[in-house]
This record gives structure tokens, sequence and C-alpha cells, in this order.
């Protein structure tokens, strides 16, 4: 049987233009061919199997390039040709479009202000009047939101919104760059607007003091170009995400623990989301958050700054950017890595048969094990009061900190026995099943998960955890301290 | 260093006449010259078989057509280097789509037109698809230096 090769194709089948095949379907014609030229093989095939895009394969006027088609009998008088799709389309769209652009006008001022952009050739007038017709939202202003949001208004993004529901607290600073030491117990997005009104006056800053919810993401993103996830929880990424991708707004994710940090871009042009890369969150207790596992300080400038550049290249539309990548940086042994995310087929909201189409109907905080840590086992606890009381009154009963020793350094809990969550059950046999036990850690997450622990080892004397951890007991006086006052 | 694609006197202006008059609908055709050059002797204007709306963002050249355009350059006894295409009021950048379905090795010109006419115009270079045989990384392709209405 005769193959017809397209003269595009000939460099790769030894200049002929017709091949003698032996094979009586598509499939053992396309073996052939890669047999006698193994040239070939990475110009047919791609990664999965089928064809590159760029290969059609007829038989007669018939398209057989699919791989349902390849085992259908030939006959012996088929012209087989193997021919090239000439194709294409124009580029997409900008993220800002032109008549937008068009809106902006940049005075003597603002061509001072940002004759460093202007400098560059891939920036210039238009990119810079796209920065400033510009609309973004940034979710968060802690550790991460800190050099985005300031990056972002030092580049003149003309509106900038911010949502965050805390204030600012004295640990904090060890981070936030944005916020300063009389910031303190001010609401973090007032502070963020002074910041920002001290870089540049013009921008218009929006702010949400709120915490985000199923009800109101998206009446606060709608209508946004882009927005940029610097939170530090499951429920907030997955919520983000998934208002991002039903509203098709671009999303720039970063996020942080110790000393690594990752940046990636998602709900690009249709492209893979955050659930295509992380399907679920975590099971509870298995990473600490970033607020109990800590973090070094310079690493969320370096992530945040990674994802407003990677934000400023997206509304300019130049350069190469993370789409459908995730950038993984280790800032302690300096390492760094780029991995590929693939769109996945079964994606619940951005996949071929897709279920959740409003977050309105989706419960994250059973989605991110919010509820089982409370509601589904029920574990006793004491206040940081009532467990005072109790210390105080000397009731009989054992305390256990779980925590880790670089932790206890920080502030040890007195008359406390020692025993890391990784050792629990093997060292049930230390603890006294006819006295109360009180399980404490940072935060008074890790102790119900300790709790837990025992439980399914089968211990079965009474315990009880310590609601808001070493952190909560902080403030509480007990009576031998006081007593110089 | 970058490759520098050569254009025959005339065939450069006809290349642009023809997208200047398929705007606002995208326009295509081929490039025929000498294998193993990197000159182009003659334009071949092609029929964009998109039709509508889809043919102001893209097109198509059928196998029909081709095999046409491929019988005559053999003819001619020339070869066929590439292909050439408009963007209608889009600069002249490789799309996505243009990279999926470059073939490795020919070289692609494309130019960008708005009503008034053609303004710039790039060229492009498919590289062999790598290992992971992924389309869409803009890596794909290597820009040429494009030199027209030469004697």
């Amino acid at each position: 049987m005769k193959v017809y090769i397209s003269a595009t194709l000939r460099g790769f089948f030894g200049r002929n233009s017709f091949v003698e095949v032996s094979g009586d379907d598509i499939k053992s014609i396309l073996n052939f061919l890669t047999d006698e030229y193994p040239d070939s093989k990475k110009v047919i095939f791609n990664a999965d199997g089928g064809l590159n895009s760029f290969i059609r394969l007829y038989v007669g006027d018939e398209d057989r390039s699919e791989p349902d088609q390849w085992y259908r009998k030939l006959k012996p008088d088929d012209e087989v040709l193997l021919l090239p799709s000439i194709a294409g389309g124009a580029p997409s769209d900008n993220l800002i479009p032109d008549e937008r652009r068009k809106e902006v006008g940049l005075d003597d001022q603002e061509v001072e202000r940002f004759g460093k952009h202007l400098l560059l050739r891939e920036i210039g007038v238009k990119g810079q009047k796209r920065i400033k017709a510009s609309r973004v939202v940034v979710m968060g202003a802690g550790a991460l939101g800190s050099p985005v949001i300031q990056y972002l208004a030092a580049a003149g993004v003309g509106t900038i919104k911010v949502v965050d529901d805390n204030d600012v607290s004295l640990e904090d600073l060890q981070s936030q760059v944005i916020h300063s030491a009389r910031d303190v117990k001010r609401p973090r997005v007032a502070s963020a607007r002074d910041t920002v009104r001290n870089t540049n006056r013009n921008i218009n800053f929006e702010s949400e003091n709120e915490r985000i919810n199923a009800d109101n993401i998206v009446s606060m993103i709608d209508g946004y170009d882009l927005v940029i996830d610097c939170t530090g929880d499951h429920r907030s990424r997955y919520l983000i995400n998934d208002a991002c991708a039903l509203l098709g707004i671009p999303l720039v994710f970063g996020a942080i623990y110790q000393y690594e940090g990752r940046v990636g871009i998602f709900n690009l042009n249709g492209g893979p989301c955050l659930r295509c890369l992380f399907p679920e969150p975590p099971e509870p207790g298995l990473v600490p958050t970033c607020a109990e596992g800590g973090t070094i300080s310079p690493l969320p400038g370096i992530i945040g700054s990674i994802a407003a550049n990677e934000a400023l290249k997206l509304i300019i539309g130049i350069g190469e950017h993370l789409d459908g990548r995730l950038l993984t940086i280790d800032s302690l042994y300096l390492g760094s890595r780029i991995v590929k995310v693939k769109k996945d087929r079964k994606c619940p909201i951005c996949g071929a048969d897709p279920s959740i189409f409003r977050v309105e109907d989706f419960d994250y905080e059973e989605f991110c094990h919010l509820k089982t840590a409370e509601d589904e086992i029920p574990v006793e606890g004491f206040t940081p009061e009532e467990l005072a009381r109790r210390i105080e009154d000397k009731d009989p009963m054992t305390i256990i900190d779980v925590r880790e020793p670089h932790e206890r350094s920080i502030m040890r809990f007195p008359d406390a026995i020692v025993i890391p969550i990784g050792q629990l059950a093997r060292r049930k046999d230390e603890l006294d099943p006819d006295k109360d036990t009180v399980f404490v850690c940072r935060e008074g997450k890790r102790s119900i998960l300790a709790i837990n622990t025992l439980r399914e080892a089968g211990y079965n004397g009474p315990m009880y955890n310590l609601k808001g951890g070493i952190e909560a007991m902080k403030d509480i006086m007990f009576s031998h301290e006081g007593a110089w006052l | 260093m970058e490759d520098v694609v050569w254009f025959d006197n005339d065939e450069y202006e006809l290349m642009r006449e023809h997208l200047s008059r398929a705007y606002p609908c995208e326009g295509c055709g081929a490039l025929l010259g000498y294998k193993d050059t990197r000159r182009i002797n003659m334009v071949r204007p092609a029929r964009n078989t998109l039709s509508g709306i889809s043919a102001a963002e893209g097109y198509r050249i059928d196998a029909g057509q081709l095999r046409q355009i491929e019988n005559e350059a053999e003819t001619a006894g020339m070869d066929l280097l590439g292909f050439y295409h408009s963007h209608p009021d889009k600069p002249a950048i490789c799309s996505d789509e243009d990279i999926k379905h470059a073939v490795p090795g020919l070289i692609y010109v494309i130019v960008s037109v708005d009503e008034k006419g053609c303004t710039e115009t790039a060229g492009y270079i498919r590289m062999l698809p790598d290992k992971s045989g992924q389309d869409t990384c803009t890596k794909a392709v290597r820009p040429v230096i494009i030199i027209g209405g030469q004697k």
C-alpha cells in the first residue's frame, strides 16, 4: 500500500513523496513508518500516543486522525495521505482590553514616576497604561499580601482591592512589612490603605474588612481583572479558586510554609485550577497551619514579590508566566523547581463534566475538615481560666505537653509531662487512667488530635483539651506570680 | 544567531496586498522556494476555509488545497518552505493555536493587519516537540528575521 507524504513532512521520511508500506489499518501503517524512519516518531506522535496536533491522516477525503479510527480495515486501493494541519488562530485577548487601555492617559508626573517602566521595551507607555487601567483584588493583607500590595501600588496598578478581616498584632510585624508598630490593634486593611496612600495617592484603594465566605466572595471579586491569593488556609484557598474559576478570573496563587514557598497561576484562559493540582486539602492535623508552623521572615517577601511580578506580566501581556505550572522555592537550601500542572478532566469545577456551579452550594467547612474537629468527635476541654483555677486548687491531674522541643523552648508549661504527638500511642502507659489528663499545645488543635490518637489506641481514661492552647493561656496570671504586685 | 528569511522582490508586497484585502478576515497562503534555503521565491495565496466569525480569528487550509499547492510547487521545481497568515487587529505574535498546528522546520510568517493595511511582520520556526510532547510552551518556536523586497 502506498502512503503519500506531504512535501512539508518529507524531511522526516527520507524526502520520499510516497512510501510503500505493509499494513491493513492506520495503526499498522503508523508503526511501519516510525520503525522505518525513527526520526519521524516524535513528529508523528504526542506524549499521549495520539497524533501531534499538526499531523493529519486522511484516507481519500476522510480524516482518520483520531485514534479510534486507527483500527478500521483499509481496502488495498485506498489512498492514504499523511498531511500537516495548516491552521492557526489569533492570539488570545489581553487581560486588559485595548479599549480600556486607550481610555487612560499618563500625566507628566506619572511619566516621571514610571520612567523606569517606560524605558523597558516590553512595557513602554502601552504597558504602563494597561497597569493603570487594571483592577486587582489581593486576598489577605498578611505576610504574602504585604509585598504584593506594596509592589502593585508602586508599579501603578489603578485599582487595588484588599480583603482581610484581621487586626494587626505584634507577631505580625515579624513578616508583614506593610504594617508598622503603631498599626498594632488596627485593622490590617486600614494599615494597608495608609501604606498605599503614602506610595501613590492616585491609586483607587478599596477594602473589605470581612471574613470571606461562600455568600460574599462572588460580589467581592466580580468585575475585577485578576485575583491574588495571599491567604494561608485551605478553606479560603479553595473558596477563592472556585469563585475565580466560575467567574473566569485568572488567579495568582502564593503559599508559604516555614522555609518553602510556592507560586502558580490558575484559571487563565480555561487553564488548570487549584483543584486540578490538589483535588482535596490534606487531612486535618497532618500539616500545621502557617500560624502553627511558623515561617522565616523574608520568605513571604520572596514569594510575594514573585507573585506580584507574575501579576504584572499578566496585566501587561508579556513574557512567560506560571500558567499551568507551579514554582517551588526552598529558601533554606536554595533550591527551586517548576512542576507542570495538568488540567484534570474530572475536576469538579473546571473539568469536562463539572459538579459545582455555585460556591454557595458547596460546603467548604466540611470539605476542609473544619467541622470534624468540633462537631463530630466531641472533645471535652477547659478554658484557660478553668484550667488555671484547677491548677491553683491543686486538683489531681496530669498535664501533657504535645508540642515539639523547639516550641517548648519559647515558653515552658510548668509541671507538664512532655510527650510529642508521634510518641503518644507508644507511651500511653505513662498516663494514669484514674486521673484527669489535660493535653496542651500551641493553639489547641494538635491537642485534639492527640486525644483522638489516644482514643484510637484504646486509652479509656478521662481526657481534656486546653481550649485555645498555650497562646490563650499567656494572659492568665497565677496568684503566686502576682504576689509581688 | 537568529535565522534570516529573505523575500524576493514583489513577492513580499504580493503577500501583504493579499492579507490587506482579506481584512477583517485572516488571510493565508504558502511560501515556496528552494529547499535548504531561507529564501522565498514565490508566494502562493490560499483560501481560508473557515467562514464567518471564526475566519476573523483563525485560518485553515484544507487538505485538497494543500495537495494542489504541493503539486504546483513540484511542477515549478520548487519546495514548500512554509506558510503565512494574518492577524487582523492583533499583534504579529504566535498564538497557542498557531504553535499547536505548526510543522517543525517550516517557516511561519505572521502579518498584523488593521483597516489601513499591513503593519508589523514576524516570522517563526517551530522546534521539534520535546520529550514531554508539550505543544503549548512558547519556547516551542524560534523567531526569525524577515527581510522583504530583496532582488
